[in-house]
């Protein structure tokens, strides 16, 4: 399924695109004319975190916002409309797990990929359940982060390896 | 664009007719087979949209077969649909790729919901097990400040209580006080909000401090 108008996209600027039709920016890739970079918005509450995410994104995405709380979050991808919002769990004032479901609810088209030190394997259902598709451990980042916001932007599930498989 | 093609994968011959019956009015099942390894075949041959698959199957576990079919058909959504209630395997099951997970004692609407979600790349877990978690970790955020970290010592006398051996016993072993076996029991018990002997036996099992068998 192709979208019905490719003037949909808009140089420079960000266009709406339907969700039903899960048009992710790669999928205009083949064609030559990818015009606008992943949009991402970031919520961590230790700045180091939100830096070496940054620097490990590259060129293709670009970072419209960085949060430190889930309340925050949730505005945040409600005002801007991201892509991909990649947030932590533990955070003040509302966790990540909380502000994904409050995200999921009103039915945003945002992915949602959690980057979080938590190995326990109770809180990777509890992120699906709360309508993530992607679940990076902060130990694997460097290596997870960029697949699995790709695989979130086309409907996927990621999941990083425990240490112990 | 063509109907959603679902490929069924269940060794109860009844349990994949029913399912074909409830999907069939808005999806095309193109087939049913009733082991891992049938499944990679006919998953090759038939290139379905969407594979709804058990975990308990034979030769080839569900598991197993859907981490084979992420790596040959990435495409394919990976729906389960089990017995297994275990959050522990349902976590595997993400890790090896689903994007859905469903029980069998689930409702039929939920199927239909996790279908729909699937296909246009929206996780669905059985409010069955996502309850449990929405109640541990979103109602009750402060259930993420106490991670269930045990100290060496509490591992130890779980260990032991798992293995069922006394308190009296476990203070011969580990050369402490009675009483103080009996406090760790409460503060493990406290930590991990577990109540019963029974879920202390069940956490040890599933945290691969004692074997299942």
């Amino acid at each position: 399924m192709v979208p019905s108008s490719l003037s949909q996209v808009t140089v420079g600027g960000y266009s709406h695109r339907d969700n039903n039709l899960n048009v992710s920016v790669q999928e205009f890739g083949h064609r030559g004319i990818r015009v606008d970079k992943i949009r991402v918005v970031l919520a961590d509450d230790h700045q180091e975190v939100i830096a070496k995410v940054r620097g490990i994104l590259g060129d293709e995405f670009e970072v419209i916002e960085a949060v430190e709380n889930g309340r925050q979050a949730v505005s945040a991808v409600l005002a801007l409309d991201p892509d991909v919002l990649v947030t932590d769990i533990s955070m003040p004032l509302l966790n990540g797990l909380q502000a994904a479901r409050n995200i999921q609810k009103a039915n945003c088209r945002a992915k949602i990929v959690f980057l979080t030190i938590h190995e326990d394997r109770d809180f990777i259902v509890a992120a699906l359940s709360a309508g993530a598709l992607g679940y990076v451990t902060k130990r694997r980042l460097s290596i997870d982060l960029v697949y699995a916001i790709h695989e979130a932007l086309q409907g996927h599930t990621f999941v990083s390896n425990s240490k112990r498989t | 664009m063509g109907r959603i093609r679902i490929l069924l994968a269940d060794d109860h011959t009844m349990i994949c007719a029913g399912l074909a019956k409830l999907l069939e009015p808005h999806y095309e099942v193109v087939g049913c087979v009733e082991d891992g390894v049938a499944l990679l075949k006919a998953a090759g041959a038939l290139k379905p949209d969407v594979v709804l698959l058990d975990i308990g199957m034979p030769l080839l576990n569900g598991l197993d077969a859907a981490r084979e079919l992420r790596k040959r058909m990435p495409y394919v959504k990976l729906i389960f649909l089990t017995m297994e209630s275990d959050s522990y395997i349902a976590a595997e099951a993400f890790r090896a790729g689903a994007v859905a997970y469903l029980l069998k004692t689930s409702r039929p609407a939920e199927l239909l919901q996790a279908v729909h979600d699937a296909v246009r790349g929206v996780s669905y877990v059985t409010p069955q097990i996502s309850r449990a978690m929405e109640a541990r970790f979103i109602r009750d955020p402060r259930a993420l400040d106490r991670p269930e970290q045990l100290t060496g010592r509490q591992r130890e006398v779980l260990q032991m209580l798992a293995e069922g051996r006394s308190m009296k016993e476990i203070a011969y072993v580990l050369e402490i006080a009675h009483r103080t076996v009996r406090f760790h029991k409460y503060r493990i018990m406290d930590e991990l909000g577990i109540t019963t002997n029974s879920d202390l036996v069940k956490y040890a099992m599933r945290h691969g401090m004692i074997s299942a068998a």
